[in-house]
């Protein structure tokens, strides 16, 4: 049980990745417009996701560096100031929507307005972090989170094609609109290698005190199952997509379009399972987001940080966090559908993804920071491997979002 | 109202009122909860009305423009439909006339899209 606990880093991080409130919806548009198309993507993201974080977890237990510490001292302090600018917008706008996500699922658990039930939300994860230990908030939410699986359930009820699925593990394009499949293709891919990921896990594996050489090893298991598990959610919500929605020209619009694919082969119990588990996993992302965002400006400036302290012990810390919660329930309550706003943040963030993981790719393979833990052969090879990914998606995103008007072609 | 942009709002209203078909479903085979149905139906009603609203506004190419009249028809019955659904969440029997008339309506949009 205590390994299983050891790994809710990992599950955390890759549920803000994989199934946030964009995700959800992103992952069941791409299922209901292409069917099985984009699985490789889901796949090609996760092991790249796996890599990175491998990487960055490694790096805070030798040399006790997170992510933004890195990026300043490789970047420079303006390059470094503008990979904070573009992160941080990210969080904020991303950490908004999850906000408004975990309000709109209140709305479908208890049926009551959206707005007083905005309030309730920002006060359920205000509270959250600041009572609950960071081994804690991985725990509840990476976990509940995990409640999702019940889409996996659903999808073996469908009896999905698998020869189609098979077939979706190798990129291919069968549709009369190749620029919509890339559009999709580089969203999914986008999501998976969101920056916050990267800066939560690697400044959580601080959180939880990692130190070699044992703790490599976790962060070598928690990298790979967190990420795993958050891969099979993201897979199987794209095949009941793609056995649901497709059949019937169904376009999924909101989370509830989500939760009815899972309510349709299960039930009652299928839709509430659903419905908690996207909302651990919104207000999962949500916490990740505002934490990412607190932790970013605490090592670029150099404050005392850490949930590991008490707030009165990291006060710029604890003040940033709060406010990227108060900013966030502004932005929602202010009436703008959090679903468009997630989306529009996932294609703009992958034009920060360079910024991010070039620094950690350098410093992981310096072997003057990280002596005998120093990138290998295959961890250096994937990383350029994917770094060219990266920069290929960060390139193509945004004429993508402007050519198929966000997918609607 | 082009072509184009009929072809993908009667889409749309297929899409709306298939999904709403499918929660209607829901109530009446009691698989389903009134707190979700009454959201979900609300969010779906708004929807479809904002597509009728917009269906309504425009002015349609040559040829289209009866076609677009009973496409922007057709939308504010299921948004009428969606409505009546989340003001009764959980009435099974009016669930079961609510899910034949999206059905219904959605083949309707169907048909209307076939033809453009």
């Amino acid at each position: 049980m205590t390994k299983v606990f050891q790994i809710s880093l990992g599950v955390l991080a890759a549920i803000g990745g994989f199934v946030d409130i964009g995700d959800i919806v992103f992952n069941a548009t791409a299922g209901a417009t292409l069917g099985y198309q984009l699985i490789w993507a889901i796949v090609v993201g996760a092991v790249g996701i796996m890599v990175y974080s491998e990487m960055c977890g490694r790096v805070a237990c030798v040399a006790k560096r997170p992510v933004f510490d890195v990026v300043r001292e490789r970047l420079g302090y303006k390059v470094g100031l503008t990979t904070l600018l573009a992160s941080q917008f990210v969080n904020a706008m991303t950490c908004a929507a999850e906000v408004g996500g975990v309000a709109i699922v209140l709305r479908y658990l208890f049926g009551l307005p959206y707005r007083p039930l905005i309030a309730v939300a920002l006060l359920i994860l205000l509270l959250s972090v600041w009572f609950l230990p960071f081994e804690w908030i991985e725990r509840v939410f990476g976990f509940g989170g995990l409640l999702l699986i019940v889409f996996a359930v659903a999808a073996v009820k469908l009896d999905p094609n698998m020869s189609a699925l098979e077939h979706g593990l190798i990129p291919h394009i069968d549709t009369p609109s190749p620029l919509i499949w890339c559009y999709f293709a580089v969203g999914v891919l986008g999501a998976a290698f969101m920056p916050y990921e990267v800066y939560f896990y690697s400044s959580g594996g601080v959180e939880d005190g990692w130190v070699p050489p044992h703790d490599l090893k976790l962060n070598k298991l928690t990298a790979i199952a967190g990420y795993g598990l958050g891969a099979v959610l993201s897979i199987s919500i794209m095949v009941v997509a793609a056995e649901l929605f497709v059949p019937q020209g169904i376009e999924p619009g909101f989370l509830g379009t989500v939760a009815l694919a899972a309510q349709t082969p299960l039930g009652e119990a299928g839709l509430l399972l659903a419905l908690l588990g996207m909302f651990f996993a919104i207000s999962g992302a949500a916490i990740d987001t505002s934490l990412a965002g607190a932790y970013n400006m605490a090592q670029f400036f150099g404050w005392e940080w850490g949930k590991y302290r008490k707030p009165g012990g990291a006060p710029r810390f604890t003040l940033t966090w709060v406010a990227f919660f108060g900013l966030s329930f502004l932005v929602v309550i202010s009436g703008v559908d959090p679903i468009f706003v997630t989306e529009l943040s996932v294609v703009f963030s992958v034009v920060a993804l360079p910024l991010t993981y070039v620094p950690i790719l350098l410093v992981a393979g310096d072997s003057n920071y990280m002596g005998r833990h120093a990138n290998g052969r295959l961890a250096s090879t994937l990383g350029w491997l994917y770094l060219v990914v990266i920069v290929v998606i960060s390139l193509a995103a945004v004429p993508l979002l402007v050519l198929t008007n966000m997918g609607e072609g | 109202m082009t072509q184009y942009r009929f072809s993908k709002d009667s889409e749309s209203l297929q899409s709306l009122a298939t999904e709403g078909s499918l929660l209607a479903d829901g109530v009446v085979r009691g698989r389903t909860t009134s707190a979700f149905v009454r959201t979900h139906a609300q969010e779906l009603a708004s929807d479809t009305e904002k597509l009728a609203s917009v269906v309504d506004s425009t002015h349609p190419e040559d040829g289209l423009a009866s076609k677009t009249k009973q496409l922007a028809s057709l939308a504010r019955k299921a948004a009428a439909q969606l409505s009546a659904l989340a003001d009764h969440p959980s009435d099974a029997s009016g669930a079961a006339r609510i899910r034949s008339a999206l059905s219904d309506a959605a083949d309707a949009a169907e048909k209307l899209q076939k033809s453009a």
